[in-house]
């Protein structure tokens, strides 16, 4: 499961991070380890982007960004 | 009491940590902006008195890491190592840092660790972190990371005095903080290729392994050649294989440091409480509500940035008039007065007269800005931005530009992007402002009211607004995949957490960005104002060796003599002479010299001279018009009725013998030339503030210029078929 098709309520932790260097590095920074928490807050009126929970933070993530974050089932 | 010693600090933290808010409660109105060649970034610098101590304070961009993807991160980075000439490198670098985060803000704190200088932490926004339930032992925090750290409420000027003693003993001390250990075989791999370029410096070392595609691969690239990139693509291989892969190994090791660090001294709740900000974004970002409530504030924002600022302007240009009047009243006439009066109190009086509209929106924006709306505002509007290559944070300053694209342009500088931003910038002016108004105004009221449709006037003008939301995001959207290509950044954004916006910091952000315009961008407005007075003063005698200013005088002294018929007489010739005068005044040579290239337009050279006089504002055209059209001094209100009638019995005086100049494919070809043209020396200056550059606002104004006269012909060459 990639993180672009959770529902809002939705939540999982990181296997794994794909993509563009740049943003797997930005991701990383931000604390998107592998093992971590990831819960989708909402989804923008548009569809897009996501507003995510990330340790304590709250981030958007583009759609197309979230397609780099494989998440596993809880636990 | 006399300085005893100065020292460096800079101050650098997460986006969102409260580091601008710590820079203005330190250094307060003694600051200014520092501009670096080559680079949209600036950093304000202050200055702090503490006891005997001078502290010069660089206020950093705002990053959640050191590692550079564009040149201007890349300045912040080699200002932090003293690589940046003219710039002495900090003797301490003070971390802001966000209690309620502190995971995630220490991340980048271990990196400023590597920097070989003495770190003190401030410990930002611990009432927010007591809120959410959140206890930090900060004594057994400091030991375990081994940085001094400061808890301070930077909104509130709290724990400032501690802060920059905190700051003089590590001076002092000059101790350099412990760095994250990094697996063995990274460090090895680390000083085999510093080994084999000694002038680099080991954080940029360790930058160039970590960041793929980063400044310093391409920095190295530069200097090295191709041979090194391979090299050190050879060396993220051999990592990969040891289970130390790039970038993962960086975020892995500091980390689980930082974890290490917090867990013991940082105890949180098991099941963190439902916060203020969690209720808040269920509405804000909610389908409807969140909808709702954006274009509710947005309305107000608009709407207040035209309906509020008016009564202010309108003080403004009445008090413009009231002086240029006793300017030429009390003055003899001549080259002095008439410089002082239309130039310069003109000048003067356009510039200041966009400040209500700066103060309002920027009153707002520092608002939405500090209680955590606007990362909402860019949320909800991203998916609609990202169709023209922008991001959700280049709404505002778009619409803003509806109102005028000055606070427009100052307003890019929430996004963080360099390309995004400067993408924003140059449609930003497509937008029709209200300055436009005034044009659109005269000629849909003198040729598309009488005898044509109740419904034809309004339409016109929502067709010319329309112009520009629909070319705005095309050009930003041609932008982007030609002059401003480059790998599309990603657009990761913090929503921060919703809080009172302090009056401090919101009444000296709308004091600094007045400021900003008045003094950088009201020179360069009032020395254009200056050249197009002067242009059209000079030459200022007529065939007989007369001075047209001093006829003009005697002329007005008679006329407070006459009555009645005489006094039109003499009305009409005062308006003739003016007219004379300006039409063989430098820039009327000019209109009549490119009339070959505007008559496919539909002009006549006294149109074409008109649009070349309006350069500094585009509403000076109507002014233009009426001195051309033998209409003499008036505001602009006076002047519309018997300008709109002058404009349609103009005729033209050559082969067309006699045909009106104005037809309702010339109005249109005018209104379309004045809703894309960049006529407005005000936009192009703020432009060069913004971006640093001249070339900027040179390439605005040319493909705006360049589009407005294709449009114009267009809509020319079509309509005169048509009708």
């Amino acid at each position: 499961m990639t993180l672009d098709r959770m529902l809002p309520g939705g939540f999982g932790r990181v296997a794994a991070l794909a993509g563009e260097p740049s943003l797997v590095q930005r991701l990383y920074e931000l604390g998107f380890l592998e093992g971590e928490l990831i819960e989708v807050l909402a989804i923008a009126p548009l569809g897009d982007p996501l507003e995510i929970r990330c340790g304590g933070a709250r981030l958007s993530l583009r759609k197309s960004e979230a397609a780099g974050v494989s998440l596993v089932d809880q636990l | 009491m006399t300085c005893t010693r100065t020292l460096t600090v800079a101050l650098v933290g997460n986006p969102n940590a409260g580091k601008t808010t710590l820079f203005n409660a330190l250094a307060g109105l003694r600051q200014r902006v520092g501009n670096y060649p080559g680079v949209t970034v600036e950093m304000a610098k202050g200055r702090c008195r503490a006891g005997d101590v001078e502290m010069h304070l660089v206020d950093l961009p705002g990053t959640y890491s050191l590692a550079a993807r564009s040149p201007d991160e890349s300045v912040a980075v080699n200002l932090l190592l003293g690589r940046v000439a003219g710039e002495e490198q900090p003797d301490v670098i003070v971390a802001v840092v966000d209690a309620s985060n502190l995971d995630r803000h220490l991340y980048l704190v271990t990196q400023l660790c590597e920097l070989g200088r003495p770190v003190v932490v401030a410990l930002n926004m611990i009432d927010v972190a007591d809120k959410q339930g959140v206890k930090i032992d900060i004594s057994r925090l400091a030991e375990l990371v081994e940085l001094p750290i400061i808890p301070i409420q930077a909104n509130r000027a709290k724990g400032l005095d501690n802060l920059t003693a905190a700051i003089q003993q590590a001076a002092n001390d000059g101790d350099v903080p412990p760095t994250v250990p990094f697996p063995e075989m990274f460090d090895k791999e680390a000083d085999r290729l510093a080994a084999r370029l000694p002038d680099v410096p080991a954080f940029l070392i360790r930058r160039l392994i970590l960041d793929v595609g980063g400044q310093a691969e391409a920095q190295a690239a530069s200097t090295h050649g191709r041979e090194l990139v391979d090299e050190v693509a050879a060396v993220r291989k051999r990592l990969a294989a040891a289970d130390c892969p790039v970038p993962a190994v960086e975020a892995r090791a500091r980390y689980s440091w930082i974890r290490k660090a917090t867990t013991v001294a940082v105890t949180r709740p098991a099941q963190p409480p439902a916060s203020a900000t969690d209720r808040i974004d269920r509405i804000v970002t909610h389908r409807v509500w969140g909808t709702l409530i954006f274009l509710v504030v947005m309305a107000l924002v608009f709407q207040s940035i035209f309906t509020a600022a008016v009564p202010a302007m309108d003080v403004i240009n009445a008090g413009k008039d009231w002086l240029a009047d006793i300017v030429r009243n009390h003055m003899p006439a001549g080259p002095l007065s008439s410089l002082i009066a239309d130039g310069i109190v003109e000048g003067v009086g356009s510039v200041v007269v966009f400040l209500p509209q700066i103060l309002i929106l920027f009153g707002f924006l520092a608002i939405l800005e500090d209680c955590g709306y606007m990362a909402r505002a860019a949320f909800l509007m991203d998916k609609l931005m990202s169709k023209a290559g922008l991001s959700g944070r280049s709404f505002i300053p778009l619409l803003s530009s509806v109102a005028c694209a000055i606070p427009g342009v100052m307003a890019t500088r929430v996004i963080e992007q360099p390309r995004d931003r400067l993408a924003t910038i140059l449609v930003a002016p497509l937008m029709s402002c209200s300055a436009r108004l005034p044009v659109y105004a005269l000629l849909t009221s003198a040729f598309l009211t009488v005898g044509h449709a109740w419904w034809v006037p309004g339409v016109t003008l929502f067709g010319l607004y329309m112009l520009g939301f629909v070319l705005a995001p095309l050009v930003a959207w041609s932008l982007k995949r030609t002059l401003l290509r480059g790998p599309t950044p990603s657009f990761v954004m913090e929503m921060p957490q919703y809080q009172w916006p302090s009056l401090r910091s919101v009444v000296y952000r709308m004091y600094d960005r007045a400021k900003a315009f008045l003094v950088r961008a009201g020179t360069f407005i009032l020395a254009s104002m200056v050249l197009v007075w002067a242009l059209l003063y000079f030459p200022s005698y007529d065939l007989n060796g007369q001075s047209y200013d001093m006829r003009l005088t005697e002329m007005r002294h008679q006329f407070d003599d006459f009555h009645g018929d005489a006094k039109t007489q003499i009305e009409r010739q005062i308006d003739e002479v003016n007219g004379e005068w300006r039409r063989q005044s430098y820039l009327g040579r000019v209109g009549r010299l490119i009339e070959p290239a505007v008559k496919p337009l539909g002009w006549d050279w006294k149109i074409g001279m008109a649009a070349v006089a309006s350069f500094p504002a585009r509403e000076v055209v109507v002014g233009v018009l009426g001195q051309i059209y033998n209409l003499g001094r008036k505001g602009d209100d006076e002047l519309q009725e018997p300008l709109g009638q002058a404009l349609r019995e103009a005729t033209w005086h050559d082969e067309h013998g006699g045909r009106p100049v104005f037809s309702v494919a010339t109005a249109l070809s005018l209104m379309v030339f004045f809703a894309l043209c960049c006529q407005c020396a005000s936009t192009l200056a703020v432009i060069r503030r913004e971006t640093g550059s001249w070339k900027w606002p040179a390439f605005a104004f040319t493909y705006m210029t360049v589009l407005a006269y294709v449009g114009a012909l267009v809509v020319y060459q079509i309509g005169s078929r048509i009708s």
